[in-house]
């Protein structure tokens, strides 16, 4: 389906209605050093200043604890933050908010503030003195204590979402004590939840409109912006506005979680007979999706090989830097880069073929998807992938595997797996409602970030009541809608929503059906669930003459299953010896997703996947100075894989149908990401010979691996 | 913040001597919500627009000049001008930031500075006190630094056998690491090289190409090993940069084609 694009006066994105909507301007008073005790000494001077209306810092903030990750209840992250915080924590972070009349007064305003700050030397969080704010140990299966063993680490960087449309939003007090807040958010309900709380309101007197958002990729499932200008547009009783700058992304928003993670294997003979992942996971200053995003680096790693024993330990520490978040993979892209090198590794010292190897341990029909979890037998808990090794032949295949390379280069490959959905938590509402012309307009709480939710919701609806797509319409999300709906993460919105989107069309047609029989005859002959009466006619007979009653169809998805699609990429890389620059020549990406949907849809998230994990694979890192300060201030400033770098890619996908699906569907938005910079890491050693252990594989560290590296940085084990 | 759009070279001094900030394409000068108090904008004096040749064969470049039309503009007579334009950022930024904003925006490695200088680019300056007046493109200088305005800049025809432009980054849309150019004409050679040291390092070595580029190479492979100052920032340590120095120059050299029979024998 091809999106059609059509001028509009209507506001699409955040910063239109932000331009649109007259309302006082926020901005932050950014803390110059932390962590400290941090204290705006010109308060009263500051709020007599003309244009300022507002000046807030911790002493008018209110006091409740609150996660700005958007997370359904209950939350697994820790309440560690309030909207502004006594205690700065990473520099940038709010010691005051201020609204005023515009940018200029905005301007003055925060040029005008003095703070001090006594430097903070305790633990960061009082009630969390070791710092480490979750740890874990999972164990399933028995290893044998003896047989070939290796043990490889790899140390992976933070790196920026970059939203082409940043963090903004909108609040303004609505009747009814009701306060709106319009924002760019992937999760609609989870930003009322949270606003709600942070604010110390009844979760039902806020609104959140949602608008379409410019790139989202786990960066919006964050509440961010949200709390500040509600809390600025309830002190004030105006609308109030905010929009971050490219300056602010990189210093308030989010990052991917930086990490070291060590993988050990123990072989029996040809068997994989334990596979061991430890990580130490850094979360910034705030913990936020910490644990999950960590649990997440095994969850989505070590299902994808069989083994007798597994084992997964862990601990989330609090530290400088920005905080980190949601990203596009959850921990796949970590975990990947840990666990996909080291089988590359095994099999290269074993002197095995790297695909080879991997075929033998591959997970099978029937595997089960979390191998830490006892009640792994429950239908959808179980992997159903018939096409895999099919697809792995393909792309091994296309990208001319076994063929001997040119000079310096070589060929690498990885595999990757993502959930379809929170696997056992998942909701999501849907409401079709039939308008009398025979349109449908479609209610729901995911949220289309680029991604193409909205196509796929209106294909599913579409295909069910057998009407064409121009006729459904899929609403912007707004919590008065009331589709409750988790938002849209986790691979979820094809998966969980599509599959209530296709019950509320179900439920749509059952009542067209009753309709049609009620009605006289029809003149043509009457066959078919309409009763030979054309959809329009019935949605004319819903709302006028005598059997008028409109028509709404709900439909409700809460599913236990969480099938996994799989993604295959094979690298092909050429290494400058002299430079120490990486070309990557060719891409293959092969991915098993269930049945396609929307074919330039899923081609477009292979694509933009791949060139996320080109870019973390190869250059992205947000460098910190010796205060915790992020360098990047710009996008000028931030190296990015840009467009025209993308080296030639060949998109593979299995055919194959998920039963538990919408129409056969898995899900689509993740699963290629993670892939990519292992399978270069692969090719590089194919290539020169090093194992490159670290993010991003930049050229100097290249060059100093081939300076002095030899042997690997894995340590094999007597 | 005030915008001054200045008409006249007296207007222009004015608002330079009120500490007015000149705006080129504002690429960085506007990033990220930066708002200098007054700016001041050339685009309306006589000439702030043209890109036109001169009867003497030079291009006349005003300060409104877009990085884009330079590129189409020198194309067949400054091939190595244009490859370091092309090489810049992306399409949007290239439209928006203008060549002397590059020039004037004085960094240790800028991707223009070093086919400019090559080709004998001359700047016209003005400030509060005087001018405006000529003066030729190079790194030191009294033509940077606040209180001044860049007109415009004039190249003078091409009177070179070849000219080569080389550049590292680290991806596309981030500043180049090292870059360099080198001038071949019928006397001898020069050479700009950037990214190692703070400042451009230059070169030039009279008599025939071969043996003046070996000279080059052996007074740049001397320079990497003097103990100077170093460009110290996130996007690469000094000691990658001096590696990538020796390969800028190993490629400036294969760019530069083995001399014929005929050559050979004539030196
Ligand atoms: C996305 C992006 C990519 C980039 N990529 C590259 C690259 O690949 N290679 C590279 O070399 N650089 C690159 N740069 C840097 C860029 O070339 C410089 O910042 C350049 O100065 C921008 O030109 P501008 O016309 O937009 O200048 P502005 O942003 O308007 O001004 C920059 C500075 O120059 C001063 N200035 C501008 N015009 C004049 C004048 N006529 N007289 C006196 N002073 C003046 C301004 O006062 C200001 O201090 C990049 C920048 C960005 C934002």
């Amino acid at each position: 389906m091809v999106r059609r694009w059509s001028l509009s006066a209507e506001p699409r994105y955040a910063p239109d209605w932000l331009d649109k909507t007259p309302a006082l301007v926020a901005g932050v008073v950014e803390a110059e050093t932390a962590p400290a005790r941090a204290e705006l000494v010109n308060l009263a001077e500051m709020r007599a200043l003309p244009g300022v209306r507002a000046v807030l810092t911790a002493h008018d903030a209110p006091g409740w604890p609150y996660t700005t990750a958007g997370q359904p209840e209950p939350e697994p992250s820790p309440y560690d933050t309030l909207i502004i915080n006594p205690v700065v924590r990473y520099p940038g972070e709010p010691v005051a908010l201020v609204a005023a009349d515009d940018a200029t007064s905005l301007a003055a305003g925060l040029a005008a503030a003095r703070v001090t700050y006594q430097p903070w030397t305790g633990p960061l969080h009082a009630d969390c003195p070791d710092g480490v704010v979750a740890r874990w140990l999972q164990t399933a299966g028995q290893a044998p204590s003896s047989g070939w063993s290796l043990v490889t680490q790899v140390d992976v960087q933070r790196v920026s979402h970059i939203q082409i449309e940043p963090h903004a939003a909108l609040a303004y007090p609505a009747p009814h004590g009701v306060l709106t807040v319009v924002t760019t958010t992937q999760v609609p309900f989870h930003v009322r939840r949270l606003v709600a709380r942070a604010l110390g309101m009844a979760v039902s007197s806020v609104r959140v409109i949602g608008t379409d958002v410019g790139g989202g990729f786990g960066g919006k499932q964050e509440v961010i912006v949200e709390p500040w200008v509600a809390l600025l547009a309830r002190a004030t009783g105006q609308p109030v506005k905010m929009m971050l700058t490219r300056r602010q992304e990189f210093l308030l928003a989010r990052t991917r979680h930086a990490a070291t993670l060590t993988v050990k294997t123990q072989w029996n003979g040809q068997r994989l007979s334990a596979i061991e992942l430890d990580a130490e996971v850094a979360t910034g200053p705030y913990g936020g999706h910490g644990l999950t995003v960590a649990k997440n680096m095994a969850l989505k790693t070590l299902p994808l090989y069989r083994a007798q024993a597994y084992r997964f330990s862990g601990r989330v520490h609090y530290g400088p830097g920005p905080v980190a978040g949601a990203f596009r993979g959850y921990g796949g892209p970590q975990g990947g880069m840990a666990v996909e090198t080291h089988l590359d590794e095994a099999a290269r010292q074993r002197g095995e073929d790297p695909a080879a190897l991997r075929r033998r341990i591959l997970l099978a029909d029937g595997d089960p998807l979390d191998v830490f979890d006892g009640e792994g037998d429950a239908p959808g808990r179980r992997f159903r992938g018939l096409g895999l090794t099919g697809l792995l032949d393909a792309c091994l295949a296309a990208a001319g595997w076994g063929r001997a390379p040119a000079p310096d280069e070589g060929l690498g490959l990885a595999l990757g797996m993502q959930a379809s959905g929170v696997p056992h938590t998942e909701v999501a509402a849907v409401r079709v409602a039939l308008q009398e012309d025979g349109r449908v307009r479609v209610a729901t709480g995911a949220v289309d970030m680029g991604q193409g939710a909205r196509e796929v919701l209106a294909l599913l609806v579409a295909r069910t009541l057998g009407i064409d797509e121009s006729g459904v319409r899929v609403l912007a999300p707004d919590t008065d809608h009331d589709a409750f709906d988790y938002g849209s993460y986790a691979s979820s919105t094809t998966f969980v929503t599509g599959s209530a989107a296709v019950a509320a069309a179900r439920d749509l047609k059952r009542q067209l059906r009753r309709l049609a029989k009620r009605l006289p005859p029809a003149s043509s002959v009457s066959t078919g669930w309409a009763a030979g009466r054309s959809f329009v006619e019935l949605a004319q007979a819903s709302c006028y003459g005598p059997l008028r009653g409109p028509l709404v169809g709900w439909g409700v998805a809460a599913p236990t299953a969480s099938p996994a699609p799989v993604a295959v990429v094979v690298a092909r890389v050429r290494v400058d010896r002299r430079t120490g620059q990486i070309a990557v020549r060719h891409l293959v990406a092969g991915v098993e997703v269930g049945r396609v949907i929307n074919p330039a849809g899923l081609r477009g998230q292979v694509e933009g996947a791949v060139a996320q994990g080109l870019g973390y694979a190869l250059c992205e890192d947000m460098p910190l100075d010796r205060a915790g300060r992020v360098l990047i201030r710009s996008l000028g400033d931030y190296p990015w894989f840009s467009a025209t770098e993308m080296p030639p890619l060949t998109v593979l996908v299995a055919k194959s149908r998920e039963p538990a699906g919408p129409w056969g569907a898995k899900s689509a938005g993740e699963v290629a990401v993670a892939p990519v910079a292992p399978a270069i890491a692969n090719a590089v050693r194919d290539a020169v010979g090093v194992r490159l252990d670290r993010l991003p594989m930049t050229a100097d560290r290249v060059l100093a691996a081939l300076a002095g590296s030899m042997p690997p940085a894995a340590v094999q084990q007597p | 913040m005030r915008l001054i759009e200045a008409a006249t070279l007296d207007a222009v001094r004015r608002a330079l001597a009120d500490g007015a900030v000149v705006l080129g394409g504002g690429t960085r000068l506007l990033a990220d919500g930066q708002s200098p108090p007054v700016l001041l904008d050339l685009r309306r004096l006589p000439g702030a627009s043209d890109l036109s040749s001169g009867a003497d064969g030079s291009l006349w470049v005003g300060s409104a000049v877009s990085l884009t039309r330079l590129e189409r503009a020198v194309r067949s007579t400054f091939p190595a001008i244009a490859e370091a334009v092309r090489l810049m950022g992306s399409p949007v930024f290239r439209n928006l930031a203008t060549v002397l904003g590059r020039l004037a925006n004085r960094e240790p490695v800028s991707d223009l500075y070093p086919p400019m200088r090559l080709a004998g680019a001359r700047v016209l300056v003005i400030d509060p006190a005087g001018g405006p007046a000529w003066h030729p493109l190079s790194y030191q200088g009294r033509i940077y630094g606040p209180h001044r305005a860049w007109l415009a800049l004039v190249i003078p025809p091409p009177s070179f056998l070849l000219m080569r432009f080389v550049k590292m980054a680290r991806t596309r849309l981030n500043g180049a690491i090292v870059n360099g150019g080198v001038l071949i004409a019928d006397d001898g050679v020069k050479a700009v090289l950037s990214g190692v040291g703070p400042e451009p390092w230059e070169g030039d070595c009279a008599g025939n190409p071969q043996t003046a580029l070996a000279n080059l190479a052996a007074r740049w492979r001397e320079y990497l090993t003097v103990d100077g100052p170093r460009i110290e920032d996130f996007r690469a340590a000094p000691a990658y940069r001096e590696a990538l120095g020796r390969v800028l120059w190993e490629q400036l050299a294969a760019a530069v084609p083995a001399p014929s029979k005929r050559q050979a024998k004539e030196a």
